[in-house]
Formats: structure tokens, C-alpha cells, sequence
């Protein structure tokens, strides 16, 4: 697998930045690399300085946007990913602009299972052992614990054509392939499954091998 | 050389008493002395200017200082700091006139800080000065000093170039316009290829070092940050010699002749730039506003900081060097 880059570097920027930091690494990057920049003269040709500004707006896509920044960080291990981690840091971010009642976001964030399973500890036993991911591994989880699409994904703060998607292991035409791993994670969390980011690993490989990745050379 | 000693005379003396006698800040003593090279690439981008107000300000914060004039060509480091055209100078002792760089040393009105000037015929210096130039780094650091402050010479030769990568620090001005800008990259380029050269482990990886080196190169290096790519691939071992190398080239840059508030900025991007073209760590240490002080001093032949102490300039050549010493940060506005 090839190493994936640091989106960080491209804004000159460490992962400990706040969101504001980011916002002024853009823009100074934007800058340093435009046609007349000082900065970069002589260095870059009009072309080289193209392709550098493509990779800063793609860089930013990510980071400018604080859940995306936290999928990719997440997906990078820069951060150990727990769904309730991300949970907390949406409540406070939340919190910082709206100040809705806290008590009142953390009832939405509970979410009793829909539908009633009774319990089966064979599956629940698969479940522990399990060696690799599927779509339909997931779907069969999910149902199993009690939750429809759309509790899933409002427990892991994610789009339900998102949960689909990856249901149905025909993700990426709705979200940029770097948060792949960071959702597979999150939804592993979520349902209790263990070992999350050795399993999220299996997943991407054979999507991957069968070439469903095609436009995420990158992961 | 008699003739030298009788032009030293008394005031050589009394200005190693002096000298000696500076009480200097505990954290600061060392055993030796710290030699900090100013370069920039390019000819009156305020070389001189920096390492005579640095070298000032060391000095009268109670530090043992030597400021040494190395543009053999176009020296007049000694004028910055007021001091009268000396009749001596490296020339002396590259010809081996002297064999005690200490000899040359001349004071200054600023007690703690002598300085040696340049040489005054450069014509057959600067050959034999490359052949001195190893004697001349270990002569340096057996002299009684707590900071050298070396004014390199314009221009990216092998020789101002090795001055700039032996020493402990370097500062590299420059000037926010096209022609500085280039200078310096050409400056930065030639230091990471000969820091690179000049590493015996890395002997083997000589002919790919310079094969990248031409920016027409078959390679595919397109920038020297990709060559660092291509030997990990030929061989992990020297890949890691490679990085360790690379991370002792880490310049200070100062932005000078400042006039806007993006002239500020460019500092930080050309230290951002250094990382993604050449992966080396420069620093940005701060910047000094175009100000009529600085020529007003230099016609007084006194440093800014002496003449000026409460402008601008000398506000932020100070700030410069407690963040050059490390004592401060390098705070701008954002
Ligand atoms: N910040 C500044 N403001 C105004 N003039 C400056 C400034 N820096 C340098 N200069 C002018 O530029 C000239 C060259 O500076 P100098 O320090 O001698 O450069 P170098 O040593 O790099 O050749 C000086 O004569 C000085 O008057
Ligand atoms: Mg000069």
C-alpha cells in the first residue's frame, strides 16, 4: 500500500493546529505558490506551482472542514478514533456556537435500538473472532444489535446513504476516500465490534482488490 | 612580524584585559566559541549591517564577541562598526604573515567586541584562502571568545558556502525582491549539495548526488527533495545518513529592507518553501524595516543599535537576536 500523504505538510502545518491556524496556512500557501509569488520565484515553473495549488485546495477540502479534519485524523491515527471521542469534541463544538441545552444533544445521541434481537451468542462469538469485514458482515451486525440505517447513522454522526454505502460495499461515489477508514471505524465502534482499525484494514483491501477503489490510488 | 607588533601596540593589551574581565551571563559560558556565519547570495542585501548590529548587541549584553570581515573582495564590515581602515587584516594571516589570528584582532568602541577586517589585496587571497580554510575553522575556535559573527562574501561559491555550512549557525538576508529571493535559493541549493558532497558516508552516492544537482537531470529529480526518495530506495542505510544530514542545514532567514506587511509574510513562506523544495528546516528569525537610520548610521560609521538605540531598527534588530540566541521567540503578526 502506498503511504498516504500528510495533508498537514502540504499546508506547512502540524497536526496540532487549530481550525483558524489552518484557515491562515491556506491562505498563505495560496499566495506563496500563486504566478507571481515572490516566495516560490525561481523555484517553480507555472506548471510545478498548478499542480501545488491543486494539492493545497484538496489538502484544505479536508482540513478547512472540522469533522472531515477529524474523519482524516482518525483515518491517518493521528488521533485514536472512539466514536464517543467524536461525539464529545461535536457536543463542544456545538456547544461553541449554538449553545444548545447539553442534556437535550446527548438524549439524540442515544439511541435505543429499534428493533427487538433477541441475543445469540454464537454470532455474538463470530462477532469477537472476526477475521475480516465485509458490507454485508456490517449489515448483519447492525441488524443483529438493533438498529436501523438511520440510528446507525445518527450514532456515528454520518450521512445514511454513507451507512449504505458501505452496506453494500459501493462506497466513494458520495465521499472522498479518505475518510473511508475513519468511517469504517467509527460504525466498528458503534456496533461493538472489536479490533476496529485491524478490521476497517480488511475491508479496504479487498474493495481494493476488486478494484472498487480505483479512483483512490491513494489509500 | 614585528611590523604588527609595533602597529598593536597598548591597546591590544588593555582590550584582552577588558576583554577577560567581561562578566557574562552563567548560561551562556562556554568552552568555546559559538561562530555564527551571515550570508545572503547576493551583494548589499545587509550582510554587514546584521553582523555589525548582531555582533554590537552580543557585546553589550556582557559576551566575549569577534567579528570577522570574510568578503575578501569587497570588504567593509570595519566601517559598519566604526572602526578606522586597519592595516591589517586576514590577508596577513593568510599569507601566513601571522600565524596568531588574534594578532588581527582590533577593538572597537564597544568594549567586549574586537573585530578583524577583511583582507585589503584580495586578488591572490581568495585562492589560498581555500586552501586555509580547515586551519582557519580550528585557529577560531581556540580564540578567547564566546561568539564569532562571520560578514560572508556575496555570491554562492564553494568557499562561502563550506564558511556558511561549518558554522554552528547561519543567517541568510534577504531582500523581499525577485533578484535576493533568487540568490538565496541558489545560496540554500549550493549549501545542501555541498553539505551533501562533502560527507565521506556518502561517497558512494556522489555521481546520483550530482546527476540531481542538474536541474536537467535524467533522474527525475525534480526537486532536491526527491533525491532523498531515490537513494532510500538504493540503499535505506545512507537514506538515514542523508535525512541526518540534512537536518544540520537549518538557516535562520531574515527578511530585510521591509516596507509592507506582506514583505513581513514573505518570510514565512520561503521557510515554507524550503521545506516542500529542499526538506530542510529554515527558520524564520525575523525581519527589519527599510529605514533611513541605517544609512544615516553608516555615514557616521557607527552600527545602527550605537547611533539609534530607541528607532525602530534597533527595536527590531534586538528582538532579531534574542531570537537568534533563542531567548525569545519569533513573533509576528499574522
Ligand atoms: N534595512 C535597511 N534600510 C535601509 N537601508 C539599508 C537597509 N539594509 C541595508 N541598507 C543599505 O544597503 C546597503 C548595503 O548593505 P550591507 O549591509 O553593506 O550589505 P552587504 O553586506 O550584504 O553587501 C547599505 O549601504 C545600507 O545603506
Ligand atoms: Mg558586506
Amino acid at each position: 500500500m502506498q503511504k498516504r500523504k500528510n495533508l498537514y505538510l502540504v499546508l506547512d502545518l502540524t497536526q496540532h493546529c487549530s481550525q483558524n491556524d489552518i484557515l491562515h496556512a491556506y491562505n498563505r500557501a495560496k499566495t506563496t505558490y500563486s504566478r507571481d509569488s515572490l516566495a516560490s520565484y525561481s523555484l517553480y515553473d507555472d506548471n510545478a506551482k498548478e499542480g501545488i495549488l491543486k494539492e493545497i485546495e484538496d489538502a484544505y477540502f479536508v482540513l478547512g472542514d472540522a469533522r472531515k479534519r477529524q474523519a482524516y485524523d482518525i483515518a491517518m491515527g493521528f488521533v485514536e478514533g472512539s466514536s464517543e471521542q467524536i461525539q464529545n469534541n461535536f457536543a463542544h463544538d456545538t456547544h461553541s456556537f449554538t449553545k444548545p441545552e447539553p442534556k437535550e444533544y446527548k438524549k439524540k445521541l442515544e439511541i435505543t435500538p429499534q428493533i427487538k434481537v433477541d441475543k445469540n451468542p454464537a454470532f455474538e462469538e463470530e462477532i469477537q473472532n472476526a477475521k475480516s469485514l465485509t458490507g454485508a458482515f456490517i449489515r448483519a451486525i447492525r441488524i443483529y444489535r438493533g438498529y436501523t440505517e438511520d440510528q446507525l447513522a445518527g450514532l456515528c454522526q454520518l450521512k445514511t446513504d454513507h451507512i449504505l454505502a458501505l452496506e453494500e460495499e459501493r462506497p466513494l461515489n458520495l465521499h472522498h476516500p479518505v475518510y473511508l477508514r475513519g468511517h469504517l471505524i467509527l460504525i466498528c465502534e458503534a456496533l461493538q465490534i472489536p479490533r476496529t482499525a485491524e478490521l476497517a484494514k480488511t475491508y479496504i483491501v479487498k474493495l481494493q482488490q476488486e478494484d472498487k477503489l480505483a479512483r483512490s490510488k491513494s489509500l | 612580524m614585528e611590523g604588527l607588533d609595533s602597529i598593536f601596540s597598548v591597546s591590544k593589551e588593555e582590550t584582552l584585559q577588558k576583554v577577560q574581565q567581561q562578566p557574562y551571563a552563567k548560561k551562556d559560558l562556554r568552552n568555546w566559541p559559538r561562530i555564527w556565519a551571515v550570508g545572503g547570495g547576493k551583494g548589499g542585501v545587509g550582510k554587514s549591517l546584521i553582523s555589525a548590529n548582531f555582533s554590537w548587541l552580543l557585546a553589550q549584553e556582557g559576551k566575549r564577541v569577534l567579528a570577522i570581515d570574510l568578503d575578501l573582495g569587497g570588504s567593509n564590515l570595519h566601517t559598519c562598526l566604526g572602526v578606522n581602515p586597519p592595516r591589517y587584516g586576514l590577508g596577513d594571516w593568510i599569507h601566513r604573515r601571522t600565524d596568531n589570528l588574534f594578532d588581527l584582532a582590533t577593538p572597537t568602541a564597544q568594549p567586549g567586541l574586537m573585530m578583524i577586517s577583511g583582507s585589503s589585496d584580495p586578488l591572490s587571497v581568495t585562492s589560498q584562502m581555500e586552501e586555509r580554510k580547515k586551519d582557519l575553522f580550528s585557529e577560531l575556535t581556540n580564540l578567547p571568545f564566546d561568539e564569532i559573527v562571520l560578514d560572508l562574501g556575496a555570491g554562492s561559491t564553494a568557499l562561502t558556502i563550506d564558511f556558511f555550512n561549518c558554522a554552528d549557525e547561519g543567517i541568510l538576508s534577504i531582500l523581499p525582491e525577485p533578484t535576493s529571493v533568487e540568490n538565496a535559493y541558489r545560496f540554500i541549493r549550493m549549501a545542501y549539495y555541498r553539505k551533501l558532497l562533502l560527507c565521506p558516508e556518502l561517497k558512494n552516492f556522489m555521481p546520483v548526488i550530482e546527476e540531481g544537482a542538474d536541474t536537467k537531470n535524467t533522474l527525475g529529480v525534480r526537486s532536491p527533495s526527491d533525491l532523498k526518495e531515490i537513494i532510500s530506495r538504493l540503499d535505506p542505510v545512507a537514506g538515514e545518513v542523508f535525512e541526518r544530514e540534512l537536518a544540520k542545514i537549518k538557516p535562520n532567514i531574515v527578511v530585510n529592507q521591509v516596507r509592507t506587511s506582506q514583505d513581513i509574510e514573505i518570510g514565512k513562506s520561503i521557510c515554507g518553501v524550503c521545506r516542500r523544495y529542499f526538506g530542510i528546516n529554515a527558520r524564520y528569525a525575523g525581519y527589519i524595516d527599510y529605514e533611513n537610520s541605517v544609512w544615516k548610521a553608516v555615514r557616521m560609521k557607527r552600527p545602527a543599535v550605537a547611533e539609534f538605540p530607541r528607532s525602530i531598527l534597533a527595536a527590531r534588530i534586538s528582538r532579531l537576536t534574542k531570537a537568534l540566541l533563542g531567548e525569545e521567540s519569533a513573533i509576528f503578526p499574522r
